[in-house]
């Protein structure tokens, strides 16, 4: 039963087979065809085919009309001329180089999705639902199958590469146990909903095909790193899921940049997000080959065994903490954790999935399911996964306190609460192996669990308000200063989106309250106070800027319930409830976002040795002041947000100094993408200019002057061939003459 | 048997048939000449490949005499008293030369029907194919002096190709292709002038009356000699392998020897380009396997650490400089620099001192990186010559959100990048897995910075493809069409292959095996 | 006294020398010629001065009939007459074309 996991995990990889070779091919082909164009300089003709840029064609045509455009295009066709007449267009460019056409498509629309593009949404979403309805039975199976929840099981594995006398451990191994199969209903789960949801959200996209063989090919990525059993094949997922978020984020491929919004351009946060993961990744492949050299492995519990015999702590710290430098790049920790608020830069849904429930846990997961490495590798490779949790988790949050796009404040959130996860999988590991066992993943491992569903959540909400948006206002508008007041306009997202906020703030009794409170509690428990304090403030700072974006996004001064609910709405246009296809997924989200923290015994199913202490955690008093902490961040933000005038908190801000400050170092993100411009400006590519330059001039120099040198000796020597016989015979003579007296000499004075 | 019953004899003629063909029929029909040509020199290596599969898999592959297809001839034969100076024709092909002559086979085809609409192109099919020809001397031979001449019997189609159909664009004062064909040219030749010296000096030294590997790598060189005036002791391993290196290093193209190549790749027309990467620069790291470590194996030994260190240099440094390059053939170029590198440090690694086992994968790795740069580095370029042969410029600037008009290229495009920055699953990223942990157990240092090149090989690859493909549409292309089905031909072939090879990269591991554990046990098992 | 080999050598040396100054000298090509000539003679009676006196070798070895250095002028002889017609002929060429016997004119072949 077990085994047949393998088909969730190629489920996936078979849709997006099906839509990329059939239904997407489908869809091109059925699009109306054909539109012939004479370009500007006459003798370039082509004939438009069917893809997905069409409606530019009709576009373009429509800008024929507009004098002013033609005036411009005729200029690029003068140039366009010259362009073709020399290849050396460079030069004559380079003083146009801003002048790149208006933007026209944000996103290419068509009137009417094709048969091709709607069969292609059917075959992500069916296969999807297989694939999480035998995940979610694998998972209720489970639950009482101690020998499984023991061992795990083998799925399927093959040589990826074997060799004889070579070192042989290249295999592709994949394996379920129960902390993959905890992940495994997460992903499907999450998967699942999202791509249902995007039947909404994409609805006239022109690249709606395009967008499930891309969601498809992240799920099976995402299930790749779920199932794998060595870390030559958590590393292929790594990069699998680095390459679909890196199609997903970049999916509109022609967007602009905004940077008035401080907003890049989808194509550049596509770029940044893969580079800087690879930052990451230089970390974890060095961490692997350490391991792998002093064990010959790359397999999980053989390296369990292994390492801890073979290598020196200190080497294993090192190598722990390198590995974990691919997880600080993928979970988006500080330093490395810039590309995930650009990352929004994606459609929504893509967002929800990758960059809040999954991939980005991906890294939380990794190093759940190294831990016993980690343990053995003794307390400083922990406390760097913790206290880089703990630091990102408030620097995250201080950021989000006073952004105003709607998703970046979602987007810090996640750096947050995945800092959260890595300061419960840090400090639940400490104090030796036999501490270690007593929580062993659990905590992070929980928080991740839960997280997933109400940031999903969060996500999908943000999506639907976006997407109601951009159908009232004809323009895409993430400004939370534009919303205000759409609660009763569009009630299920609004009302879901509060339970998701209450989750992610620590509300007793919701998702979210168990899962963090543990970790919270566990910092105490272990003695390390100032990860407490960390954590327990950002808590609290959390509530505050969840509350603070529901209530700009969904209230108001002047709204119902205290300002909690309605008022005045401060876009333009009469935003209404986004459709059912995506109302449904956020009411399914939010029953695990109130109930998926009941499950007490998810830390012996994953492996602890205790299982969650609900009486013990109600006794604490510990317990108390965080609540507490959370609730007065909630009565903050509310008092700020609901009853305070914007313009009123706008001038108290302005005049006090101190605030002032704070809040331009937050609200610029402490400048640390500025930072790394400059370091990329000035270091690395002025570093890549000074190599230029000595390839130019050093060593290309030196080739092209021993060439010049010949030559030049060549040309001036042969002056002496003068044409004239009587000079070459002067010279024959002469030689005679001269080399007759060297042997002369020769002769008479040396020889003798 | 036959010298004409040999399938290599016939891979060696057909180019050169094919050739003398396109040159005798019409336009027309010469196109066609020059595929059926190229296609059966391709069917003919595929034939070759599944017959010895059949005929006992690979495993006899490692032993250079008794190659399960292999021919000897004496060609040559002078003998003047206790002078002898023979050379045989001796060619064969066991597990290290094979893929590359697949390859060859491979891009020579694709490059035909990629030049199907060049001007004059008779002559230039018929100048591929004479390439062709010459490659496949190269790979195939296994006598030092048969191989010197196939050396050099390449450079002439090269030097006609690149300094007729290249880039006019001035360049230091005479059109770029002048320029470009004379340096590369050059720069070959004065490679090649210390490989003869070197032949010839081993060949005298071992006192074999032929120049066959097989006889020499029996009869290795041993003492050592005190070079005058600076006093300083060499062995003569050492003095050899510098002298054979010198030729393979300027092809590989080893830093500071590299500068032919970007010049060479920005002035030749497409097709050029695609097989000067694909397949000459094969030449420079398939010499020094087969020739420099089955002869100086001590010599090799001695320089590794230097090796490791020039390897490191060219990988990271040619990953650097492809940041600013403004042509997009020229950053590919540079890219093929930092990539050769990596062969470099895996021979490094297999000459070094530690672990068999690690060394094995290393040079693996690297043979394997030798294919698998081959095809994604070919399918590079084709995507580049079909962008240029439609808006005539390679500046990466003047473009912007090109794939809103050539989405099927933009897709090919942005998968080659992605197989060359050694994406899992693609070819690219099995030689450099292979290479890397290989190597980290021999020369765990100069590894750990070559690491790094997995960041600029991405920043540099997948910027140039934002620039280009991506961000905001620059309207002046807006009349760009997308890249007609015969130029989607090449790029889907080498697209499948790339994708297999990075699937199920056994099956060429297993070609390649034989050969080279023969290599490390016999030549450098010494080397503890 | 009477003549000794170094007669003919001085004989030889002078002529040479002046068949030198000629041939260099000169800028009129017949005179080159000319000049060449009497250099090749010069030669020829060096050859012939040799191999009249020196005939015993340091083996004592006696090579009188031998006549070598005759043969060699002989030979000389013929190859210029043979040389004279060719020369004369271009000399004759070159004038046609170019109306010029002046062999400083007569430079096409630099560089």
């Amino acid at each position: 039963m077990y085994q047949y996991s393998g088909l969730i995990l190629f489920a996936p990889l078979l849709s997006f087979v099906i839509i990329v070779f059939g239904t997407r091919v489908w869809d091109m082909t059925s699009r109306p065809k054909k539109v012939q164009i004479t370009t500007h300089d006459g003798h370039n003709t082509y004939e438009g085919e069917g893809h997905e840029q069409e409606a530019h064609v009709g576009a373009e045509l429509a800008y024929a009309s507009v004098p002013a455009v033609t005036t411009a295009a005729v200029a690029h066709g003068a140039q366009d001329a010259t362009a073709h007449a020399e290849d050396q267009a460079a030069a004559a460019h380079g003083a146009n180089l801003d002048d790149h056409g208006e933007d026209d498509d944000e996103d290419p629309k068509v009137a009417h999705l094709s048969a091709g593009a709607i069969v292609s949404g059917y075959v992500g979403i069916g296969i999807m639902l297989l694939a999480a309805i035998y995940s979610w039975f694998l998972l209720l199976s489970s639950l009482s199958d101690t020998a499984f929840q023991k061992t795990g099981a083998f799925v399927w594995s093959y040589d990826w590469l074997k060799q004889k006398g070579g070192v042989g451990d290249y295999t592709i191994a994949f394996h379920i146990d129960t902390l993959g199969l905890a992940m495994l209903v997460v992903v499907t789960t999450v998967s699942l909903l999202v791509h249902f949801y995007s039947q909404g959200y994409m609805e006239d996209s022109a690249g709606y095909a395009r967008f499930y063989a891309y969601l498809a090919l992240f799920t099976f990525s995402m299930l790749v790193i779920v199932f794998a059993q060595n870390f030559l094949v958590i590393f292929i997922g790594w990069e699998l899921v680095g390459l679909s978020s890196y199609l997903l984020i970049g999916f509109w491929i022609n967007k602009k940049a905004k940077p008035e919004e401080q907003r890049p351009s989808p194509a550049n946060a596509a770029m940044q997000a893969f580079v800087t993961n690879r930052i990451g990744d230089v970390g974890f492949i060095i961490g692997i080959m350490i391991l792998f050299v002093n064990t010959g492995t790359f397999d999980f519990p053989t390296l369990f065994v292994k390492a801890p015999q073979v290598m020196s702590q200190g080497l294993l710290a090192t190598a722990m903490i390198l590995v974990f430098c691919g997880a600080i790049g993928k979970s988006a920790q500080v330093p490395l954790h810039v590309w995930l608020p650009s990352a929004m830069e994606g459609p929504t849904p893509v967002s929800a999935l990758i960059h809040a429930a999954t991939m980005v846990a991906a890294g939380v997961y990794m190093v759940a399911r190294v831990f016993p490495l980690f343990v053995a590798a003794g307390p400083v490779a922990l406390l760097t996964v913790a206290w880089v949790g703990g630091i990102t988790a408030l620097f995250a949050a201080t950021i989000a306190l006073v952004q105003s796009d709607f998703k970046r404040v979602l987007a810090f959130s996640t750096i947050s609460q995945l800092g959260y996860m890595f300061v419960g999988l840090g400090v639940s590991g400490l104090g030796g192996p036999e501490t270690a066992a007593i929580y062993s993943t659990g905590p992070g491992m929980f928080h991740l669990f839960t997280h997933a569903f109400f940031k999903a959540l969060l996500f999908l909400g943000a999506g639907s308000v976006l997407h109601s948006l951009h159908h009232a206002t004809h323009k895409e508008v993430q400004d939370m200063r534009l919303m205000g007041g759409l609660g009763p306009k569009m009630p299920i997202t609004a009302l879901t989106w509060l339970i998701a906020t209450l989750s992610i703030s620590g509300f007793p009794f919701l998702a979210g309250f168990f899962s963090k409170e543990t970790i919270i509690g566990l910092t105490a428990q272990r003695g390390q106070w100032a990860l407490f304090i960390i954590t327990l403030g950002t808590s609290g700072l959390t509530a505050f800027y969840m509350l603070r974006a529901f209530i700009l996004a969904f209230g108001g001064t002047d709204g119902k319930y205290g300002g909690m609910w309605g008022g005045t709405y401060r876009g333009v246009g009469n935003p209404k409830e986004s459709p059912r296809t995506m109302t449904i997924p956020l009411l399914l989200l939010a029953i695990p976002s109130i109930i998926a923290g009941y499950w007490f015994g998810f830390f012996p199913y994953v492996g602890a040795r205790e299982a969650l202490d609900v009486a013990g955690l109600f006794t604490d008093p510990l317990t108390y002041v965080g609540i507490a902490v959370s609730l007065v961040g909630l009565v903050i933000a509310y008092f700020m947000y609901a009853r305070l005038n914007p313009a009123r908190l706008h001038t108290i801000v302005e005049n006090n100094a101190a605030l002032r400050t704070l809040h331009r170092i937050f609200y610029n993100r402490y400048y640390v993408d500025e930072f790394y411009n400059l370091l990329i400006k000035y270091g690395v590519l002025g570093l890549s200019h000074v190599e230029q330059a000595f390839d130019t001039y050093i060593v290309d120099g030196l080739v092209n002057g021993v060439a010049r040198l010949v030559t030049t000796l060549g040309r001036d020597i042969r002056y002496t061939e003068t044409g004239r016989v009587q000079s070459y015979m002067i010279g024959f003579f002469g030689g005679v003459a001269v080399l007759t007296v060297v042997a002369l000499v020769l002769v008479n004075f040396v020889a003798k | 048997m036959n010298i004409f019953t040999n399938d290599i004899t016939w891979i060696l003629l057909l180019p050169v048939i094919g050739a003398v063909g396109v040159y005798a029929t019409p336009t027309k029909i010469a196109r066609w000449v020059a595929l059926v040509f190229s296609a059966l020199v391709f069917a003919l290596s595929i034939i070759m490949f599944f017959r010895i599969l059949s005929d006992g898999g690979f495993s006899n592959f490692g032993d250079l005499r008794h190659l399960p297809d292999s021919f000897d001839a004496l060609w040559i034969n002078f003998n003047a008293g206790s002078f002898h100076f023979n050379i045989h024709y001796f060619v064969g092909v066991d597990g290290l030369s094979l893929p590359l002559v697949v390859l060859n086979a491979l891009i020579t085809m694709l490059a035909v029907i990629g030049g199907w609409e060049k001007t004059r192109v008779k002559e230039y099919l018929a100048l591929i194919l004479l390439l062709e020809s010459g490659v496949m001397g190269v790979f195939v031979s296994l006598d030092l002096f048969l191989f010197f001449l196939f050396w050099e019997v390449e450079l002439a189609p090269m030097f006609l190709l690149i300094g007729i159909w290249g880039n006019d664009a001035i360049k230091h004062g005479v059109p770029g292709r002048i320029y470009s064909a004379w340096k590369f040219l050059l720069y070959t030749f004065f490679g090649s002038v210390f490989m003869l010296a070197g032949f010839i000096f081993v060949y005298l030294q071992s006192g074999q009356t032929s120049a066959r590997l097989t006889d020499l790598s029996t009869h290795l060189l041993v003492g050592s000699v005190q070079i005058p005036l600076i006093g300083v002791t060499l062995s003569l391993q050492l003095i050899a392998f510098l002298l054979v290196f010198a030729a393979f290093a300027v092809k590989i193209p080893m830093f500071p020897l590299h500068t032919w190549l970007p010049d060479a790749h920005t002035d030749a027309p497409t097709e050029v380009s695609v097989i000067l990467a694909g397949v000459l620069l094969k030449m420079g790291a398939y010499g020094l396997i087969r020739f420099c470590l089955i002869l100086f194996p001590q010599g090799a030994h001695e320089f590794s650490g230097v090796l490791a260190v020039l390897a490191v240099i060219n990988i990271i440094y040619g990953a650097g400089i492809c940041l600013v390059q403004s042509d997009m053939k020229k950053l590919i170029a540079y890219s093929s620099v930092s990539h050769m590198g990596i062969i470099l440090l895996g021979v490094a690694a297999a000459t070094g001192t530690g672990d068999m086992a690690f060394r094995m994968a290393a040079l693996t790795g690297a043979t394997v990186q030798m294919f698998s740069h081959g095809i994604i580095t070919a399918l590079l370029f084709f995507c580049v010559g079909v962008i240029y042969d439609k808006a005539h410029t390679r500046e990466i600037v003047i473009f912007g959100g090109v794939a809103k008009r050539m989405p099927m290229l933009a897709t090919l495009f942005t998968f080659a990048a992605l197989a060359s920055l050694g994406l899992p699953g693609l070819a690219g990223f099995v030689a450099e897995y292979m290479v890397f942990t290989g190597s980290f157990k021999i020369w765990t240092a100069v590894t750990i910075v070559s690491v790094f090149t997995m960041i600029l090989t991405a920043s540099y690859l997948l910027w140039m493809i934002k620039r280009v493909f991506y961000g905001p549409f620059n309207k002046k292309w807006d009349w760009l069409p997308d890249a007609s089905p015969r130029e989607l031909i090449p790029l889907f072939a080498l697209a499948g292959v790339i994708v297999f090879v990075g699937i199920y990269p056994t099956a060429l591991i297993n070609v390649i095996t034989p050969s080279l554990s023969q290599l490390m046990h016999s030549a450098l098992a010494f080397v503890k | 006294m009477g003549l000794s080999l170094n007669h003919f050598l001085v004989l030889g040396a002078m002529l040479f020398c002046i068949g030198l100054y000629g041939a260099i000298a000169k800028r009129n090509a017949i005179a080159v010629l000319m000049g060449i000539e009497i250099m090749l003679n010069a030669v020829n009676i060096t050859m012939v001065a040799f191999s009249f006196y020196n005939h015993v070798n340091a083996n004592g070895v006696n090579y009188s009939g031998l006549l070598t250095g005759q043969i060699f002028a002989i030979f000389i002889i013929t190859v210029a007459a043979a040389e004279a017609a060719v020369a004369l002929a271009m000399v004759i060429s070159i004038y046609r074309k170019r109306n010029t016997v002046d062999v400083s004119d007569i430079d096409m072949m630099k560089w």
